[in-house]
């Protein structure tokens, strides 16, 4: 715990020097210090507790009703602890390479500021044990994020996706006040350490539809994740990477935490997860597939990765209503390993997407290309974190991707009846979302990376620094590491699983993993074995340059190759009656046709087809009240008194008064 | 017995009869639209010339198109290392390697579309572009038909779901089994780039799907690819004929022979097909490969209760 105490002193130290130093250089190198001090000292504590050490419990009283300074670091949240800490540090020190390369280098100490409150606030909630300390650390972390979001509020655009996330993060906090009263009522203590069982007249519904849309709109499940996609385009690189990568997990966080508390036995709270999980995975990476922003793109997959963790969760669920510890063994350690391998797979792929965006000041897919030439290690790297994230085996995202199919297909084998078929259904569609996610990110590394530049004018400049090639490294070589011993984090998680899932499935749970180590190794290692083999055998031959064969026509120019909406038709063809796509085209028509356009146009369906329009009927209903306002104070005066006499007329009235 | 383990002699088998597979489909089309054809053995002669060869290189490319063929080659071949290919035994295999099998066919595609798009030609980005779209179908189909075989055998491994266990399952799932066949069949034709879904003959860079997207490359790169095709062939094609003729009871040297025998008649089974229907236009293939998903499904529901 002192460990942990000295992280969130030394986050909240580092935060408030830098923003105490303001404009000044130190400014940003304080805020660094503190977060890669607090991120060691958070690592430090959280890693004793999972191997194994027994959960720290801290208190001390809080003058804020119900409110107790009540701090418990269990295995649960130091598995969420833990990409705190390491990605946050890393995206800190990338931080401080793109904003000194950023058009404003200046203000880094406010940067910083919020950057180290993100994280102190983001600890507080995986470790906050009573209910209205969680919901303070809850709403820092939303307005810490907010601040971060809009950095470029110059931008018209950046000011509209910052205010829209702080509007649905609001709505679902609301949504999580409600519960948390109905939680308490009912389990009778603000505490959520103290075992209690719930009474019997808590609305169970109503209770986990709360729970989905609080911490489901923060985990940017579908089909709450209107936020999440601008609002990620939309920051700076290193906070899109640690919002992407680690502060989505805070709504997974609070799945894992609170279905629990619900004392739901029955399978509606895993079926509802599985359900949302397997629409947010399937619906993310389509509309991944066919976005043009390049942070849209990684955005969208990040509601795909949220969607498949949130899925995972439901299949540890549902094996533990239906008995079945090692279906439940499986998917919860599916769940948080992905958890973890996501963090690493995202924030690697927004830092060095984020990276080439700064440097052509472009985020247009259509104007990339030719990349990789120009930047070869970022764009390597860039390579590896798109082949994680697509699940291909050898690197990491595969592990946590086949340890979810391997519980759904156990308990496809295992269970019965519908239990049985639900499944089978959540087989069918992680099937659906892998050759997509493939098609998603070989899109965003052929076309954004390969070939000739699409814009000739595009330029990225210099690569990036020492600063920001570090972090993105390590990133890459963590999500290597993780390929290859994919037993290891799992062991790690061995103590948060078992506190989630009955234990007696969890070795096997374990073992499973065992080899597909060797499994990326052989395949590292074949490929390595064959390019050395094609060197020396290609050694001494004829290799000559010649411009690429273009089947006879003798002009080529960048422009003709082919896009990345022209890549993604077919398959956005073929989905069209799910994603409705707004096609606009003018057909030439004369004999001497002046003009021809095709435009394409993918509309997020619940932000254009039920949020907006909410938003126009609820702002058409207020606005009739506006008749009430006028420009004068007697008018107001006479309100209130009138608000006065109809209290006090309440207080003589029989009306609601208790018998 | 030999002292070299079985598995690794029927992966040696498979690995040298690839690139005959190519050569028998085509003649037997040849032979039934009247014409002589090339010799069976042509995709031999062909990787032996071009393995000697020099390359050229685009000037667009990077090292990605280098590095594409290792990786497609790579992967097919831990693919085949799965498969127990004379229905008794793999060289590997875990419970849950179905679903790295399909992976690693999916890691090879992502590089090959990647090598296509490094090109910056529209032909390649064609091609490209057409392999992720069937992939989207022919991926789904695949893991509906090994969900249909595990439901049948009650396995989760390769080595379960076509070894001694799929013999078993016959004799009560055998209507469910032999709709997997049926769909193992029509992914054959996707993934191994064959009619109707693709023409291997064509000579029209706009109808190719395969062949469009390796246009670039040539000398002994052209020929890891030309040759990871073919395997990728015999390996649907074995994975076929272990569904149809379970083999865990024969002797070793008969089920090596059956699938030697086997690997032909399903080359031929495919020129029939490529000579009796032309290809379908681009907007049909997705109502083939979700029809075999269909069928075994269909197949994989019969067996719930």
């Amino acid at each position: 715990m002192t460990a942990f105490a000295l992280a969130l002193g030394l986050w909240a130290g580092g935060g408030f020097a830098a923003w105490l130093l303001g404009e000044r250089r130190a400014a940003g190198l304080v805020g660094l210090v503190g977060a890669l001090a607090g991120g060691v000292a958070a690592a430090a504590a959280a890693l004793p507790v999972l191997a194994a050490a027994p959960g720290r419990v801290w208190r001390a009283d809080w003058s804020v009703p119900y409110g107790a300074l009540s701090l418990r670091l269990d295995p649960l949240a130091a598995a969420f602890l833990l990409p705190v800490a390491v990605v946050g540090a890393l995206c800190a020190v990338y931080g401080a390479g793109y904003l000194a390369r950023s058009h404003h280098p200046r203000g880094s100490g406010a940067s910083f500021a919020l950057f180290d409150l993100l994280l102190a606030s983001m600890a507080l909630v995986v470790t906050a044990s009573n209910l209205v300390l969680f919901l303070s650390a809850w709403e820092f972390m939303t307005l810490a994020s907010f601040g971060l979001v809009v950095t470029d509020h110059e931008d018209a655009a950046v000011r509209q996706a910052g205010f829209r996330y702080l509007v649905a993060a609001h709505l679902a906090t609301a949504a999580l006040i409600a519960l948390f009263i109905l939680l308490a009522a009912g389990r009778g203590t603000w505490d959520m350490g103290t075992p209690g069982a719930l009474g019997a007249t808590a609305p169970a519904g109503l209770m986990l539809a709360l729970l989905l849309f609080g911490f489901g709109t923060k985990a940017g499940i579908a089909p709450f994740h209107v936020w999440l996609p601008d609002a990620h385009a939309a920051a700076p690189a290193h906070v899109s990477a640690l919002m992407s990568g680690v502060m989505v997990t805070m709504g997974l966080y609070g799945f894992a935490r609170f279905v629990p508390l619900l004392g739901d036995a029955t399978a509606l709270p895993a079926v509802a997860l599985i359900g949302l999980g397997a629409l947010s995975a399937c619906g993310g990476v389509a509309m991944a597939l066919v976005q043009r922003d390049v942070k849209r793109v990684l955005a969208w997959s990040t509601v795909e990765n949220s969607g498949l963790v949130t899925l995972a969760m439901g299949v540890g669920l549902l094996g533990q209503a239906t008995g079945q510890p090692l279906v439940a063994a499986l998917g919860w350690t599916a769940a948080l390993l992905h958890v973890w391998n996501h963090a690493l797979m995202k924030a690697l792929l927004f830092q060095g997407v984020g990276a080439f965006a700064q440097g052509l000041g472009d985020r247009d897919l259509e104007r990339w290309g030719g990349l990789m030439r120009r930047w070869p290690l970022t764009g390597a790297l860039v390579l590896v974190g798109a082949a994680a994230i697509a699940a291909l085996p050898g690197l990491n995202g595969f592990a946590s991707e086949w340890l979810m199919v391997r519980a759904l297909l156990e308990g496809g084998l295992a269970l019965h009846r519908s239990a049985r078929v639900v499944m089978l259904l959540g087989v069918g569609a992680i099937a659906f979302t892998a050759p997509l996610a493939v098609a998603c990110f070989a899109r965003l590394t052929g076309i954004g990376l390969l070939g000739t530049p699409r814009a000739p004018e595009s330029d990225p400049g210099r690569p990036p620094g020492l600063a920001m090639a570090v972090p993105m490294v390590a990133l890459a070589a963590l999500c290597v590491g993780a390929a290859w011993f994919p037993v290891e984090p799992a062991r790690w998680l061995s103590t948060a699983v078992s506190s989630l899932a009955p234990a007696s499935g969890f070795g096997e749970a374990v073992e499973a993993l065992r080899p597909l180590g060797p499994l990326a190794i052989a395949v590292g290692v074949s490929v390595a074995f064959l390019l050395v083999v094609r060197a020396l055998a290609m050694r001494g031959r004829a290799r000559r340059k010649a411009p690429t064969w273009g089947c006879g026509y003798a002009h080529p120019s960048a422009s003709i190759q082919y896009t990345a909406a022209s890549l993604a038709e077919p398959i956005g063809r073929v989905l069209a009656p799910a994603l409705r796509p707004r096609v606009e085209r003018t057909v030439p028509s004369t004999l001497w046709p002046a003009f021809g356009a095709w435009g394409y146009e993918m509309p997020d369906l619940v932000l254009d087809g039920v949020v907006r329009p909410a938003y126009a009927a609820l702002s058409g209903l207020l606005s009739r009240f506006r008749g009430l306002q006028e420009p004068r104070v007697t008018t107001y005066v006479r309100y209130v008194a009138l608000a006065l006499l109809g209290l006090l007329a309440l207080l003589f009235l029989p009306i609601g008064r208790r018998p | 017995m030999s002292p070299i383990p079985q598995p690794l002699i029927v992966l040696a088998i498979l690995l040298a009869l690839a690139p005959a597979l190519p050569g028998i489909a085509a003649r037997t089309r040849a032979l039934l639209t009247g014409r002589r054809g090339p010799p069976v053995l042509q995709l031999y002669r062909d990787l032996a010339r071009l393995m000697r060869k020099g390359a050229v290189f685009s000037t667009t490319t990077s090292w990605v198109f280098r590095a594409a063929p290792a990786v497609v080659l790579a992967s097919t071949v831990l693919a085949a290392l799965l498969v127990p290919l004379d229905g008794r035994a793999p060289v590997a295999g875990f419970a849950g390697d179905l679903i790295a099998f399909a992976a690693l066919l999916a890691l090879g595609r992502f590089a090959l579309v990647l090598a296509g798009l490094d090109t910056g030609s529209s032909f390649e980005g064609m091609g490209a572009s057409r392999e992720l779209a069937v992939s989207l179908f022919a991926e789904p189909a695949l893991l509906a038909a090994f969900v249909t075989l595990a439901l049948a055998t009650g396995h989760l491994s390769l080595a379960g779901l076509l070894g001694a266990p799929l013999a078993g399952a016959w004799g009560h799932a055998a209507a469910s089994i032999a709709m997997v066949g049926v769909c193992l069949f029509v992914v054959l034709l996707a993934e191994a780039s064959r009619g109707p879904v693709d023409d291997p003959a064509t000579h029209l860079e706009l109808t190719m799907i395969h062949e469009v997207t390796i246009l670039d490359h040539s000398g002994p790169d052209l020929g890891v690819l030309l040759y990871a095709g073919a395997l990728r062939f015999a390996l649907f094609a074995a994975l076929v004929l272990t569904v149809v003729i379970p083999r865990a009871r024969l002797d070793p040297a008969a089920a090596a022979a059956i699938l030697v025998v086997g690997l032909a008649g399903i080359a031929v089974l495919v020129g029939i097909v490529e000579s009796v229907m032309a290809r379908l236009r681009l907007v049909h293939i997705p109502q083939l490969l979700v029809g075999a998903a269909a069928l075994a499904a269909l197949g994989g529901m019969l067996l719930l209760r």
